[in-house]
């Protein structure tokens, strides 16, 4: 057999004119060319005339709106995932985290805590002055132990105490009747009212901040003869509305002989400012709310005594309870000779501040201003301690205190760190960043894990090819990403920033600014996590790349560097804002910020930026970066639990 | 709704894609068939605008694909082979975000799904998770998210697999309807036996080269010889009065029936002709042919 002739071919039928897009300007095409190929095949020979019977093809163009609607889609597909399984891991994250930074919260302020009172060692503080070349310590002389009568008032002099090149401050602690005392200065002098044994600690640190220390002991005595002591009465626990006067009364004291002297000791001015009143019924004003510890000492001739206490609370008659907060600012550090302006302009309270009082101690004298703003001149080097007190009109009280250190003229005091005191770096403020760490690394290392896994997952699995199938470009994909830290962020950061700011009685204010800038820096931290992961699903939309080490690698680094970047942005705002000045408010806590894991970064990124001097202790930088790799350790581990399952 | 000119696309040094020019009109259904690694999967993936073409010009629905990718995909719909699912997913939740990304509002949500789940046979296991579900059922999951369409144009990837066969009668009924409104498929499949009974045209690609395209009497006429098979009432006269009155390339008698070639296609009704005027009855004449036979010989390079 021989193949037939084949039929000849048939010419091309003319296609169909096309229907007009319907944005025409926004795509211009060309219109459509003739078939060049004639080789090209034509539809069936009915097809061209079916064609003429249909009505027009509605072909649509979807702008931002349906973009944005199809991220959305995404986000709610993922939200679904993450509400699934995404949530436990978080909160097992968080806790892991919560332990973690407690124990080291711990560990570093005992380590790293160095309360006057407790100064152990060989005298070489770590707050040696920087920039000083001189580290021989200086001797303390608090001189011998004495025995004195009750009521008699002590000189304290450490004027044997010496130093190769001068010493700057002198303070003594001891424990009277309950309370810690301290006294600043080189001879001071101190009236001990109740016998018994005082153990007094002796810390002189000289101009280049070596410090030495040294006891001694003070008993305070009864005369010979008349051995019992008298039994002191305070009389009962009570309260006084404040701005009245209110008469004590001491007579229920007795003795076997008689009781001579009556002395209350207490603290007001929000338990700052100490108070002593003598007699039997001494009289005495409250003008600020609060509860009054009151200490009776009851003596009797030959000098025994007796101790009783009462308590006083000191209340408003009008319906404002509320404290007012206190804000004072001054310099932290200047040169001997210069005014020291203090400012309490930033003070608040709800119904309006109607004193303001302050209390300038140095060394052992007192000076008080009146104002919302004074000036002194610095005229001694050492430490000016300086407390603010506030007052409303109700006789709420607020307090803050500061402390300006006064150096010799020729000290550069720009060259010191703004947080830097003889005694360590100020530590105290840093509690906001140590709330901020938590939520952000337990926030980012969540999200931050569900993109890595679940991105690699989307793209190893290829069920992120049938996203693309659709009208899904990687513009959708990255909208539908920049939904996480918007949406998501804030439930990280608002409750802890509400929670830590509430905690310490914050003004509304500031709880707002802080946690609105909390949250910006969460959206570009973790922006920047999902721009490196749409980087992959570009690539992976074009099917060039599979999830490789190297990819993965590069998402985890692009967290870190972001964390770290946060957290340094965290030190450097928190040092702009001098939150440093809200001190008071972390007393209990001091020593936590040294534990925030980037504490030691922020310790270099300020000396950058600020200028200072100090150097970070690089070894600690071990403690971030063994954190980070465990948190990222562990959520690789939660989220390939999780994925195995798929 | 398609037109490609001169399409090349390399793969590092292979070429998958070589000058490959299609136009395909509406209201058909478009076959296109090449063994695996043909370049079948490449043209379609360049046709979505999934990957652009290293040469050559494509527009889906007048819109150029290699500047307009996204704008096409909202356009078509497009099953795969490649198909993965989102596991922890029911059908109907996954299907309702395809609907959303089409842009459906909640009553035609529900409308559309209720319908594909009728027509994909998803009623059964629609509320179950994706992992526990069997191949053949993913694939009806994935044909479903095609059918919520609306689009003009739809490519289909073996869109038969794992649906039976009375499931396969309301398919093709229904790609019929919905080409016959003037809207158009893009069909692949391996089956070319079944693709038969439902593609207007055939396109062949080979070794990335499109080889030949045409409807099915086209090619059949082009590449296969004209036999066919013949069931008459009298056998033995039938090969003699055929063998007298036509030309004949051959003709013989098998297991009863008269199995004839014949010179030409075009003479195909002069065999009913000469049987009915001797007086033959004819019960059948089927073409021996078939386009798993066109295939093979365009692959293989021949021609009829």
């Amino acid at each position: 057999m021989t193949p037939p002739e084949p039929p000849p071919e048939l010419p091309p039928e003319p296609l169909p004119e096309p229907e007009p897009a319907p944005e025409p300007e926004a795509v211009p095409e060309p219109p459509p060319e003739p078939m060049a190929d004639e080789e090209l095949p034509p539809p069936p020979g009915d097809m061209a005339e079916r064609t003429k019977s249909f009505p027009p093809v509605k072909t649509k163009r979807s702008g931002a709106m349906a973009t944005l609607r199809r991220a959305v889609t995404i986000f709610e597909k993922d939200m679904r995932t993450m509400a699934k399984h995404g949530l436990v891991s978080a909160v097992i994250l968080l806790i892991f985290l919560g332990v973690v930074f407690t124990i080291m919260s711990f560990a570093m302020s005992q380590a790293m805590k160095f309360d006057i009172g407790e100064m152990e060692g060989d005298g070489e503080g770590p707050g040696t002055l920087p920039g000083s070349t001189d580290h021989v310590p200086p001797v303390a002389d608090a001189g011998n132990d004495r025995a004195v009568s009750a009521s008699t008032s002590v000189t304290l002099d450490a004027s044997g105490s010496t130093d190769n090149e001068g010493l700057f401050y002198f303070v003594w602690n001891f424990d009277e009747s309950g309370r810690e005392m301290q006294l600043y200065g080189e001879s001071v002098t101190h009236v001990f009212y109740a016998t018994g044994h005082y153990e007094v600690n002796l810390v002189v640190v000289d101009t280049s901040w070596n410090f030495d220390e040294d006891n001694m002991t003070i008993d305070v005595n009864a005369l010979p003869g008349d051995t019992e002591s008298p039994m002191a009465n305070a009389g009962n626990d009570t309260g006084a509305s404040v701005g009245t006067t209110f008469t004590f009364n001491g007579s229920g004291s007795t003795d076997n002989v008689d009781v001579v002297n009556w002395t209350w000791m207490f603290r007001d001015f929000g338990d700052r400012i100490d108070r002593v009143l003598f007699g039997e019924r001494p009289s005495y004003r409250f003008d600020n709310t609060g509860t009054i510890w009151v200490q009776l000492v009851a003596r009797d001739a030959a000098g025994n005594t007796g101790q009783a206490g009462i308590r006083i609370d000191v209340y408003t008659d009008s319906g404002d309870t509320q404290s007012p907060e206190a804000r004072a600012d001054m310099p932290h550090q200047i040169n001997v000779g210069e005014r020291v302006q203090l400012d309490a302009s930033e003070s608040f309270d709800n119904q309006g501040i109607s004193d303001y009082i302050w209390f300038v101690k140095q060394n052992n004298t007192m000076r008080t201003f009146n104002g919302q703003t004074a000036e002194f001149v610095a005229d001694r080097i050492g430490m000016y301690e300086v407390l603010l007190v506030v007052r409303d009109a109700a006789g709420n009280v607020g307090t803050s205190d500061g402390g300006v250190i006064v150096y010799p003229a020729d000290v550069d005091v720009d060259m010191i760190a703004w947080d830097s005191t003889p005694f360590g770096t100020d530590v105290s403020f840093n509690l906001l960043t140590y709330a901020y760490g938590i939520a952000l690394l337990s926030s980012v290392i969540f999200i931050g894990g569900l993109f890595a896994k679940g991105f690699t997952h989307e793209i190893s699995k290829g069920t992120i090819k049938v996203l693309f199938f659709g009208p899904i470009s990687v513009t959708t994909m990255i909208f539908s990403k920049i939904l996480y830290p918007i949406v998501i962020g804030p439930i990280f950061i608002f409750p802890l920033t509400l929670f830590s700011l509430a905690m310490f009685n914050q003004s509304p204010g500031d709880i707002l600014m802080i946690t609105l800038v909390a949250y910006l820096l969460c959206v570009v931290t973790m922006l920047s996590a999902a721009y490196g992961s749409c980087i992959i699903y570009a690539a992976a939309k074009r099917m060039v790349i599979k999830p490789s080490i190297v990819s993965r690698m590069f998402l985890y680094f692009s967290l870190l560097l972001t964390l770290t970047v946060f957290e340094w942005s965290t030190f450097v705002m928190d040092s702009w804002l001098e939150t440093d000045s809200w001190g008071n408010m972390y007393d209990s806590y001091h020593g936590i910020a040294t534990i925030s894991p980037f504490h030691q970064g922020g310790i270099f990124l300020s000396g950058q930026i600020l200028g200072t001097m100090q150097s970070p202790d690089y070894f600690l930088l071990i403690i971030p970066a063994a954190l980070i790799i465990l948190g990222i350790l562990a959520s690789k581990k939660l989220y390939s639990d999780i994925f195995s399952r798929e | 709704m398609i037109e490609a000119n001169g399409l090349v696309k390399d793969y590092k040094a292979v070429r998958a894609l070589d000058d490959v020019g299609l136009r395909v009109g509406r209201g058909e259904i478009f076959g296109f068939f090449g063994p695996n690694g043909a370049g079948k999967t490449t043209c379609i993936r360049v046709l979505c605008g999934l990957t652009q073409p290293n040469g050559g010009e494509a527009k889906v629905l007048d819109i150029d694909v290699v500047r307009h990718p996204v704008w096409v995909r909202d356009n078509i719909a497009v099953l795969s082979e490649e198909t993965r699912f989102y596991e922890e997913m029911t059908p109907r939740r996954y299907l309702n975000m395809f609907a959303k990304f089409n842009l459906m509002k909640r009553d035609e949500r529900l409308k559309a799904i209720n319908k594909v789940a009728d027509l994909a046979d998803l009623r059964s296991f629609i509320d179950q998770r994706i992992a526990f579900l069997s191949q053949g059922q993913r694939q009806r999951v994935s044909l479903a998210r095609v059918l919520l369409s609306d689009a003009p144009l739809l490519f289909l990837d073996e869109p038969f697999e794992g649906v039976d066969i009375i499931h396969r009668r309301k398919l093709r009924q229904h790609f019929r309807n919905y080409v016959n409104q003037g809207n158009t498929i893009f069909f692949t499949s391996h089956n070319l036996i079944e693709a038969e009974h439902i593609v207007d045209r055939f396109a062949f690609i080979h070794h990335g080269k499109l080889i030949a395209c045409g409807t099915a009497s086209e090619l059949k006429d082009k590449y296969l010889m004209p036999a066919y098979m013949l069931h008459v009432s009298d056998p033995q006269r039938a090969r003699q009065v055929l063998d007298r009155e036509l030309r004949l390339q051959g003709i013989k008698i098998v297991e009863g029936q008269v199995a004839v070639t014949l010179q030409r296609r075009a003479d195909a009704p002069e065999v009913s002709k000469v049987l009915f005027r001797e007086g033959i009855d004819l019960f059948e004449m089927k073409s021996m042919g078939t386009m798993e036979e066109v295939f093979e010989r365009t692959a293989r390079g021949e021609v009829g």
